[in-house]
């Protein structure tokens, strides 16, 4: 369930849980939620619900609808958000934590939802844009350890590279291809694939991960690196 | 060359981090060139056996249906429909039958490789990829109202995953998926790598980073796999994760035998002979 707040100065002054139907802001008096401030434009801005979220969109507003400080024609709303409108704060609150992922799957059966998901899926080829995981995913790779190399030959020489991704590649397919993954417990060589194993300070990778330390040389085909830890 | 000497299959499933039963199943079949991956329906009674039946269904009707083949065609992309709506039925009267198996259900996704192409059937957010050449496609659209809403642009990626939606499907199959089901024929050509997958993966791994992954891991297959649920777990692992691989080293005609050649031209079987295909 989730609904929205009006407050001016710290005051409460309205709030309105969020149904199916859009939610109509603005000074007009026929607005769902009457927000009384010459900021706010007669239409300012409404909110649509689709299933269990919420998205805000100006209604192209004399001075634009703001949403955490950042000026927003549509946003998704997530707990916690505040939309500010002249004097007053709207803010969102959601129990449904999104994106926390706990919650399994499950089959949604509201009337018209078909139509509209089958409908959509059949429109065109085309392949999909890939997308991101989850908000929770995000979160949990701030327990991956963080590494940096350093290039000393083949394709990183001369530079230093902080690894963002999840794995670094090093080597190349064919010859000799390793991966540097970033895992909670620290950063590790794996060897992939070529006939010359990737090395460790001179020592051939076999079959199970090496765990990297500080200054540690990492060889694979044309590449030599200096592994730094942090 | 046949399909199963054609392609290198893998897979593996994990129960992930939080969950003690894994509610996925997953089934590679090189002799049909068959890959199809289920997530059984949490919230429901007895996910995982609405999953097992699914898969088992599928594996078992699409071998029925390939060994009809003949030189008019198979039609698989009506005959695979058909494999899906008979297989929603059969969760749906398994459930019947058992009132602590009422309402069960799985989504599903699953390709056949057949004849230099690929059939790809899905229903709910069970998903199929194509990597080709260094670029991860998605080849089906989950049946979600998170993906509803960056269809219909209402939401960008990043939003989306701040969507309090991510594990609402709209269909599956046993509860009354058959009329979501989607099935689309496209090329399959050497050196392609086809990524079924449950939402376990694609919930905890970002699309590039999956892409990264296999075109690093192409010559790896194994390695791709215990990878991709690797990463998974490290990110959260909160669901179970299934992945089915398949890459294709060969193509892979249809065999045209003895008896349905002998219907067909001189020049057609001289072209034939010449390993020209018409």
């Amino acid at each position: 369930m989730a609904k929205i707040v009006l407050s001016l100065d710290g005051t409460i002054m309205d709030q309105h849980f969020l149904g199916e139907n859009p939610l109509t802001i603005g000074r007009d008096s026929g607005c769902d939620l009457v927000v009384p401030a010459p900021e706010v434009s007669l239409r300012q801005a409404h909110i649509s619900t689709v299933v269990n979220d919420h998205f805000i969109e100006d209604l192209g507003s004399t001075n634009g609808t703001v949403v955490n400080g950042k000026p927003v024609s549509r946003h998704l709303l997530q707990n916690g958000d505040v939309v500010f409108l002249g004097p007053y704060r709207l803010r969102y609150l959601n129990t449904a934590s999104a994106g926390r992922g706990l919650d399994r799957t499950q089959l949604l059966r509201p009337q018209g939802m078909d139509a509209m998901s089958v409908g959509a899926a059949r429109r065109g080829e085309a392949s999909l844009p890939l997308d991101m995981a989850s908000a929770a995913a995000h979160a949990a790779r701030a327990r991956l350890a963080h590494g940096r190399v350093r290039g000393i030959e083949g394709q990183y020489a001369g530079s230093e590279i902080s690894i963002e991704r999840v794995l670094l590649p090093v080597g190349s397919r064919g010859s000799c291809m390793g991966v540097i993954n970033r895992r909670p417990t620290g950063c590790y060589l794996v060897h992939v694939s070529g006939k010359v194993r990737v090395r460790v300070n001179g020592r051939p990778v076999g079959a199970e991960p090496v765990l990297l330390g500080e200054g540690d040389v990492v060889e694979a085909g044309a590449d030599k690196l200096v592994f730094h830890s942090g | 060359m046949s399909i199963r000497d054609a392609c290198e299959m893998v897979s593996d499933t994990d129960a992930g981090c939080l969950r003690a039963l894994n509610e996925d199943a997953v089934r590679t079949v090189p002799d049909c060139g068959l890959l199809v991956v289920a997530d059984g329906m949490g919230g429901h009674n007895a996910g995982d056996v609405a999953a097992r039946i699914a898969v088992e269904s599928v594996e078992a009707q699409v071998r029925t249906v390939l060994a009809q083949w003949s030189p008019q065609g198979l039609a698989l992309g009506e005959r695979l429909r058909e494999v899906l709506v008979e297989t929603d039925g059969r969760i749906r009267r398994e459930g019947e039958a058992d009132r602590h198996r009422a309402r069960m259900g799985a989504t599903l996704a699953c390709v056949v490789l057949h004849d230099n192409r690929a059939w790809i059937g899905h229903v709910g957010d069970t998903r199929v990829y194509r990597l080709r050449g260094d670029r991860l496609e998605l080849l089906t659209r989950d049946h979600s109202p998170a993906q509803q809403a960056l269809a219909s642009g209402m939401v960008d990626a990043a939003a989306l995953a701040g969507s309090h939606n991510r594990h609402l499907v709209t269909h599956a199959l046993g509860a009354g998926g058959a009329e979501a089901i989607e099935v689309r024929e496209t090329s399959a050509e050497p050196g392609d790598i086809f990524l079924v997958c449950s939402d376990g993966l694609n919930d905890l791994v970002d699309g590039i980073d999956i892409e990264l992954v296999l075109d690093t891991m192409r010559d790896n297959l194994p390695l791709a796999a215990e990878q991709l649920v690797m990463i998974a777990r490290d990110c959260g692992g909160h669901d179970n994760i299934s992945v089915a691989l398949v890459r294709i080293d060969a193509t892979f005609p249809a065999r045209r035998g003895a008896s349905a050649r002998h219907g067909d031209s001189l020049m057609t079987r001289l072209l034939h002979w010449f390993g020209v295909r018409g």
